[in-house]
């Protein structure tokens, strides 16, 4: 069974049961709402507007992403256990990298739905205003590293706990404690945290139009490890039992 | 004898396993870090924001003296100012001779007090660049100070700074002007800000005004005459700028005498707007005081900054319209390919404008007018391009300026060229814009005022 094989079969899953369409719904609705409050309003691009229309519900909709990611991902291994699958799963003949890639991706994909129902509204300001291609790139850029960073991490999260709600309650913490790093550069203690944690930022500096290789690097490097680290706890756990 | 326990298989392989995950951990690590160093970044904001634009290299690294950048502000809004730090920064490292450094008002009161006694000024937020014992002061609003306008105010002050001989800005004084002898009413802060916009100030006299001077007429409220009339109207038709500061408290002579030149303030406000013919009329019905036609939808954030205390002047919206449509006014002068401003004849005015107004009146207009309002609003000069209007790059004023040369301001307006409108100052000063409504092509039924409040 290769990773495709096991992406596909928890998409199939994912999108035969309600939980997927629920989050997409919920999704959709917050950020198309966004969309009209601050984009289509009749005071849309006032003086103080420092940000093209098609980034403005964008950079909302980065903490509704945050909110709503860990029940995409809560699924990935946490069902397994919760359903009685895992001990199947790792009995059969594919390799814990394949099976780490298999669940990310799956997870990744599912985000990334999220993030294409997005498209709808670039679609409406291409017919009502103008488009910078490049920037929506960067932007839409950012997005994705955004959501392969948290699928990596629910997925890691997912292996370690038993239940689905557990690994959402745990996902969420673990985006919060990347949040409040965020914040965390006024005192002179945590700013290094700021400095190598802070997720937020970085994201809004794709969003601005802005690539750094710095950023680029510490997002895969951030998936990559998260990655690692649920290959590592399934490689342990095929050893130990 | 015990033999030593030999480590089970499987707790060796849990080793191996945590050892190489933690290697490859601090491999990714080490390649962040790298990556981090390199500071190697593309920018794909539609204004290129995160670039430091030509021209302002050029002006930078022409630099021959030694600039120092000094922010104002508390250290805890260095998060909030990150844009325009890293900007700074960036603009600092292109020269040595150029220095970078931020005075948090509460922390380092010494340092605070140093500058005051050196530049006579210390109000925050705001960036100063000193060169010798001048300064030029960009201040920091709350609407946004974009990593953009930054680049143009820093070009246009430094070329500025770097002009031995600055423009002159003229106080007309005896009409009941502000007086600017260290009472309370404003005329210092109106001399120190014009100062500190890159102006060389001169009070009052009786010598003929340099046509390339701004004559500053700051809320008179007695008759200035008809001999004083002449020598502004004068002034005028020479090319020269005019700013005025004035309510319903202003002369009739001097009100008339603006209205012929396209603008409506005061007592000079005619009952019908539509009649071309009340721009030379002498003494049309005047308008009730309170109905007036101003630009300046941010007046908010400036009253809030204004060290100038004459707030009453300071009318707020609102030119754009308030359901975010263009004032009528504003498309048919576009359309018309006239001055934004000042559709009369030559640039008297009259403002400081906001940059982000200013930027948001080029997209709006850009919207109406397609690809060439650059263009329109690259007429606008000033010598710190507080208000510059272009929206993707430096207006030629700064592309074409000479580093060490002359500011762009004071190449002044020629008599019988396109007219043009002379912006000047900075963000915290404010005055009605008045938009003649009488242009060729402009829609009768537009509506004759869109404020109808004095504050």
């Amino acid at each position: 069974m290769s990773a495709t094989a096991i992406a596909r079969r928890d998409l199939i899953a994912a999108f035969t049961t309600p939980l997927a369409w629920l989050v997409i719904a919920t999704w959709a609705l917050v950020t198309n709402g966004l969309f009209v409050i601050f984009a289509l309003h009749p005071y849309h691009g006032n003086a103080g507007a420092d940000q093209p229309l098609y980034v403005v519900t964008l950079s909302g909709g980065v903490w509704v992403l945050l909110f709503l990611a860990p029940a995409i991902t809560m699924n990935s291994f946490a069902s397994e256990r919760a359903q009685g699958t895992m001990q199947l799963l790792l009995t059969v003949p594919v390799r814990e990298t394949h099976l780490v890639l298999g669940k990310f991706v799956a997870a990744f994909a599912l985000l990334g739905t999220l993030v294409a129902t997005t498209l709808v509204q670039v679609g409406t300001l291409a017919v009502v205003s103008q488009l910078y291609l490049p920037h929506l790139l960067a932007a839409y850029g950012g997005y994705l590293l955004l959501c392969a960073l948290l699928a990596a991490l629910g997925v890691w999260i997912s292996l370690l706990v038993d239940s689905p709600v557990t690994a959402y309650v745990m996902t969420f913490g673990g985006i919060f404690v990347l949040l409040l790093f965020t914040f965390t550069e006024p005192y002179p203690l945590l700013k290094p945290l700021h400095a190598v944690f802070a997720v937020l930022p970085r994201a809004q500096r794709f969003l601005a139009g802005e690539i750094r290789l710095a950023d680029v690097a510490w997002f895969l490097a951030a998936t990559a490890t998260f990655l690692l680290l649920s290959h590592a706890a399934l490689c342990a756990r095929r050893i130990h039992g | 004898m015990d033999k030593p326990i030999a480590p089970q298989r499987w707790q060796m392989r849990l080793a191996g396993l945590g050892g190489r995950t933690l290697a490859i951990i601090v491999v990714l690590a080490l390649v962040v870090a790298a990556a981090h160093r390199g500071a190697w970044r593309v920018d794909l904001s539609p204004d290129r924001r995160f670039t430091l634009d030509p021209a302002l290299e050029t002006i930078l690294v022409a630099q021959d003296e030694p600039v120092s950048v000094v922010a104002i502000w508390p250290a805890e809004a260095d998060e909030q100012v990150e844009p325009l730090v890293e900007s700074l920064h960036a603009m600092v490292r292109r020269n040595p001779r150029l220095s970078y450094r931020r005075i948090d008002p509460a922390r380092d009161q010494p340092a605070l007090e140093q500058f005051a006694k050196r530049y006579q000024d210390r109000s925050g937020p705001a960036i100063y660049l000193c060169r010798g014992e001048r300064a030029f002061k960009i201040t920091v609003t709350d609407v946004g100070l974009s990593r953009r306008t930054l680049q143009q105010d820093v070009g246009g002050a430094l070329l500025t700074l770097a002009d031995p001989n600055p423009p002159q800005a003229r106080f007309l004084l005896g009409h009941g002007e502000l007086q600017p002898d260290g009472s309370d009413d404003g005329g210092d802060a109106l001399v120190r800000a014009l100062t500190l916009g890159g102006f060389r100030t001169v009070l009052g006299g009786e010598q003929p005004i340099d046509p390339g001077s701004l004559l500053v007429i700051a809320g008179p409220t007695g008759p200035l005459g008809a001999p004083t009339i002449a020598r502004i109207d004068q002034h005028l038709v020479d090319g020269g700028s005019l700013l005025v500061f004035a309510d319903q408290r202003m002369p009739a002579d001097l009100a008339i005498l603006l209205r012929r030149h396209g603008i409506f303030v005061g007592p000079g406000i005619p009952r019908d707007l539509g009649d071309p013919a009340i721009l030379l009329a002498d003494n049309p019905e005047p308008m009730p005081p309170t109905d007036v036609v101003s630009l300046t939808r941010n007046a908010r954030a400036v009253t809030r900054q204004a060290e100038f205390p004459y707030y009453n002047l300071l009318i707020g919206p609102d030119l754009l319209g308030e359901d975010g449509t263009l004032h009528p006014a504003l498309v048919a002068t576009a359309a018309a390919r006239r001055d934004l401003l000042s559709p009369g004849s030559t640039p008297v005015l009259v403002l400081a404008l906001d940059p982000v107004a200013q930027r948001d009146l080029v997209q709006r207009l850009a919207a109406v007018e397609g690809q060439d309002v650059g263009n329109l609003l690259d007429d606008v000069r000033m010598p710190a391009s507080a208000a510059h209007g272009g929206v993707g790059n430096l207006g030629p004023h700064l592309k074409n300026a000479q580093p060490g040369g002359r500011a762009a301001f004071s190449r002044g307006h020629q008599r019988g060229k396109h007219p043009g409108v002379t912006v000047i100052g900075s963000q915290h000063l404010l005055i009605h814009i008045h938009v003649n409504p009488a242009l060729p092509g402009a829609n009768a039924a537009w509506p004759r005022t869109v404020e109808r409040q004095r504050h």
